[in-house]
């Protein structure tokens, strides 16, 4: 949402005054105002309730092409003067860099995705917690093997921010959240599997508890007996939330300072195959209906659809505004700033694979004797400089005809990014976008290596 | 927050916010008020890349009643700030059920922390310039160093509806290197980092010099590393790999609210064997300096050394109030939040699996063909079922008893009691690593520690292909 009344604002013209006493010309504030509320459930009870609002201000300042940053979380006068003086201090310190200066305004975005709910604001603290009762309960409901949950949840977001600058930059972006999750436990005798689930809205009349609940159930009883599966290679079938993490993981590789830097494999790579013929990589912020829509980006600069890999060629690199300088080429808006406290970073928005054709069953039905991959653990240790990876994995067998087969945890799948993108064989219609960012959609890869256990070997 | 609040509380203020938050009921009231200063330099290409530093303050309000947590924040602390954020909470409270509030102890029952050494920024950039150079210095193949260092002053102020009142400081010093090295069309990285609760003092030439080579050595292992073996086989876990197995594949089974909610896969175990004979695993928040020490938890509640495994024996949990109360326990201090926005949940301060008895050369040579982990990356668990997994950041083929070639991203995989069930040999060093754990949304700083182990077959998940792993 652009607010063409913020110029006037009197918190920014205070701001710019307190900047020219202090002798700062160059200079960003970014105010956010972040409230959220959180209800937790378990076992019939409400466990926590969180009410969260957090305001600041972040300053940037740039003195002869040097960069200082600092925050603070204090409304005062004081506050403001001594945090524009400390961010004028340090830029004393940085290096300097000809093309380190404030944002241009860019041009306004002729788009405005659907990005908030006003009923939220209004939305009684009871019927969030009902919600959240609801969600357990359906859960429960679904089999007597699933008699607790980790947690029931509930929680919403009201986020705005504001950026001003003395280019005459000034944009006011703000966004709605409501989400419910839920961890569930199913047991037979001695065996215990959790599976999480979430789905989200711009707000909580958007949001449907008794699937969440009963989806996160049906994934908890999948679960059991899950055996370590045999070191093989197999064809595999990536879950659209395991194809969301996945390339949430690899998004760094595509950053503009990395490649400023030479910290991606991916440097150089603009107008190489990358992927196989059928990857088309697109990173879109403009969307209705992705998390991650914004019309404006961490600096105020104008969001637009970007397309990073088109038939398996790099096309694309995340730039911010020092970035796109540094390389003459227009800032591509994906400056990241996730609150006041820290200067903006480099990332994508609501990355997207686009589909082949083909829905989901069709590509496990291709996937004979191959593995349906669910979920993966230690996506943080996913290497962002050399696109490489060993992640742990469960998942279920695939039948002949793609049926599902049984469940199998304690494997390993490893790989590249070169390697991940050259074994797409095709990508389901399914496009949905998850809380945090990234759209999934399920995929089909070629065969990869799967360690499990030793055929020889028992279970320890 | 300001500097004053934690060093002259005015208790009447404190009472009248804690009464207010009780107008309609409850059982216990806690104020939390934080004040944290931060500092960050990034160092990146050869030069200063960014300066930042802050300050955030705030208060977090819980108000227990019965079994239930309701908790809201503030960045405003001033008196009508807090009056209002306990306003809040007394009119969000439902079940209202009043309780005599007791008279708050006037003296904080913790005082505060020697001030830790200061350095000013050019000091600092200094010891980044000496950085930068060793780490290029190492290897004509390192290309990029990033460095990162970060200074952060932590003060709380806990008031609470029984009377108590703590107070603490908590320094934190972090210095982190990230080298990348390339040979031919080859780009490899190396991460290290070295964190402590103290001052300027700890972060020596030496200290430095230690941390960027040891990045700059594993970006260039990894240049002439192989695939990583897959499959199950032997693993030698070096002392040097830090404990990060021990903190995934045990420590998060044995917070008390897993525990408490049969989530766990050690629910109902206490007492009973749960790993080897030969492993002992301790929680200890009193090691001086370690990156999880602190004088009191987030709760007010000194830190412990917290005993948890006793050869094979299931002794201890970790616990905040709320968890100690329902388990009939003694708290053990591990009540920890990231800051004001947050709940205390039980968490790991400094865990470690204490030294055995076998000579860690012998463990290694007692291995014909196996896995030898000499750097550990991040991992994480699966609390209900116990399946863990991490990353190796620098791992060795081990054949016939030695140390062999470098293999690259091998990734271990397994379930966390059948591991710590199979370790049959426990070497007489121990070696300390220092990370961030991340639960419920919240981070906060950890070490883990280890010796020397032996596992004898654990699942390895690597990119060679099945079928090529040599004999």
């Amino acid at each position: 949402m652009m607010d063409a009344g913020f110029p006037s604002d009197s918190r920014a013209r205070a701001a710019f005054d307190a900047a020219a006493r202090c002798g700062v010309q160059q200079v960003e504030f970014a105010f956010v105002d972040s409230a959220s509320t959180r209800v937790v459930v378990a076992g019939g009870v409400v466990e926590s309730l969180e009410e969260r609002h957090d305001q600041g201000l972040g300053v940037r300042v740039w003195r002869e092409g040097r960069q200082g940053f600092a925050f603070t979380s204090d409304a005062s006068a004081a506050a403001l003067a001594r945090t524009l003086e400390t961010a004028r201090d340090l830029a004393s310190f940085a290096a300097p860099d000809p093309v380190q200066r404030p944002p241009s305004p860019s041009a306004p975005a002729s788009f405005a995705p659907r990005n908030r709910d006003p009923a939220l604001a209004e939305f009684p603290l009871q019927r969030k917690i009902q919600l959240a009762h609801d969600v357990e309960s359906s859960a429960r409901a679904f089999s007597p093997e699933v008699d607790r949950v980790r947690k029931a949840m509930y929680r919403d977001l009201d986020h705005t921010m504001q950026i001003a600058n003395s280019e005459g930059l000034a944009t006011v972006a703000s966004l709605t959240r409501a989400w419910l999750s839920i961890e569930a436990v199913a047991q037979r005798g001695a065996d215990q599997r959790t599976a999480a689930y979430a789905d989200w809205a711009l707000g909580p009349t958007g949001l449907a508890p008794e699937r969440v609940g009963r989806t996160g159930a049906a994934r908890a009883m999948e679960r059991l007996g899950a055996r370590p599966g045999p070191t093989r290679r197999a064809p595999l079938v990536l879950h659209r939330e395991v194809t969301a993490a996945l390339l949430e993981a690899l998004s760094p590789a595509f950053s503009g300072l990395r490649a400023l830097r030479g910290r991606t494999v991916l440097q150089d790579q603009v107008g190489r195959q990358i992927g196989a013929a059928h990857v088309t990589l697109v990173d879109d912020a403009t969307l209705d209906g992705a998390w991650g829509a914004t019309p404006v980006d961490g600096e105020g600069q104008t969001t637009r659809r970007l397309t990073l890999v088109e038939s398996g060629v790099m096309r694309g690199v995340l730039h911010d505004c020092y970035t796109a300088r540094r390389f003459g080429v227009a800032p591509t808006g994906h400056a990241l700033r996730p609150g006041y406290d820290g200067p903006p970073g480099i990332g994508a928005h609501a990355l997207h694979l686009r589909p082949t054709g083909e829905t989901a069953p069709e590509l496990l039905a291709r996937a004979g004797d191959g593995l349906f991959i669910t979920e993966l653990m230690g996506l943080h240790t996913v290497n962002p400089t050399t696109g490489e990876f060993s992640l742990g994995a469960v998942g279920r067998e695939i039948l002949p005809g793609g049926e599902l087969g049984g469940p199998v945890d304690q494997i390993a799948i490893s790989g590249s990014i070169f390697s991940l993108l050259g074994a797409f064989e095709a990508v389901a219609d399914d496009l949905e976008f998850l809380i945090g960012g990234a759209g999934g959609a399920t995929v089909l890869l070629a065969e990869a290596p799967v360690s499990g256990a030793a055929p020889e070997t028992k279970d320890p | 927050m300001t500097q004053s609040i934690s060093e002259h509380p005015d208790p009447d203020l404190l009472r009248r916010v804690l009464d207010q938050a009780l107008a309609n009921g409850g059982d216990f009231a806690e104020l939390f008020l934080e004040c944290t200063d931060a500092e960050v330099l990034l160092w990146d290409d050869g030069k200063l890349d960014r300066a930042s530093s802050g300050r955030e303050r705030g208060a977090g309000l819980r108000v227990i009643d019965d079994d239930l947590d309701w908790f809201a924040n503030s960045n405003d602390v001033s008196a009508d700030g807090l009056l209002a954020l306990a306003d809040r909470s007394a009119r969000n409270l439902a079940c209202a059920r009043a309780k005599e509030a007791q008279p708050l102890d006037p003296p904080p029952a913790t005082g505060a922390d020697d001030s830790p050494d200061e350095a000013s920024i050019a000091e600092k950039i200094s010891r980044l310039v000496f950085a930068d150079r060793a780490a290029r210095d190492h290897d004509p193949r390192v290309t990029q160093a990033t460095l990162s260092l970060s200074t952060v002053r932590r003060r709380v102020l806990i008031a609470n509806s029984s009377g108590g009142l703590f107070d603490d400081r908590t320094p934190m010093i972090t210095f982190s290197a990230a080298v990348v090295a390339r040979a031919g069309g080859r780009l490899c990285s190396g991460r290290e980092a070295t964190s402590a609760s103290r001052g300027w003092e700890f972060l020596s030439e030496a200290k430095v010099a230690e941390v960027v080579r040891n990045a700059a050595r594993i970006a260039c292992v990894q240049l002439e590393a192989a695939p990583a073996p897959s499959g199950t086989m032997p693993v030698v876990l070096s002392s040097q790999a830090g404990g990060t197995m021990v903190h995934e594949a045990c420590g998060h089974g044995l917070e008390a609210d897993f525990y408490l909610k049969r989530l766990s896969i050690y629910t109902g175990r206490l007492g009973q064997k749960v790993a080897s004979g030969k492993v002992s695993v301790v929680d200890d928040g009193t090691l001086p300096g370690r990156r999880g020490t602190s004088r009191i938890d987030d709760e007010g509640l000194p830190a412990q050394r917290v005993p948890l495994i006793d050869k094979g024996v299931l002794v201890g949990l970790l616990h905040t109030r709320r968890t100690a109360r329902r388990l009939r326990a003694a708290p053990t201090g591990n009540g920890r939040r990231q800051s004001h926005h947050h709940l205390p949940i039980p968490r790991m301060r400094n865990t470690f699996i204490c030294p055995g008895e076998d000579d860690p050369e012998e463990i290694l040579a007692s291995v014909p063909d196996g896995l030898f982990v000499a750097h550990v990356g991040g991992g994480e668990v699966d609390i209900v079922s116990g399946n863990f997994v991490f990353h190796c950041a620098e791992a060795y083929r081990i054949r016939r008893g030695k140390r062999a070639e470098a293999v690259r991203d091998a990734t271990l995989t397994g379930a966390g009691p059948a591991v710590l069930a199979s370790i049959d040999r426990v070497g007489r060093d121990l070696g300390w690593g220092e990370g961030t754990c991340g639960k419920e949304g919240q981070h906060v700083p950890v070490s883990h520690a280890q010796p020397t182990i032996r596992i004898p077959a654990l699942v390895v998940g690597g990119a060679e292909a099945p079928g090529e792993r040599p004999r």
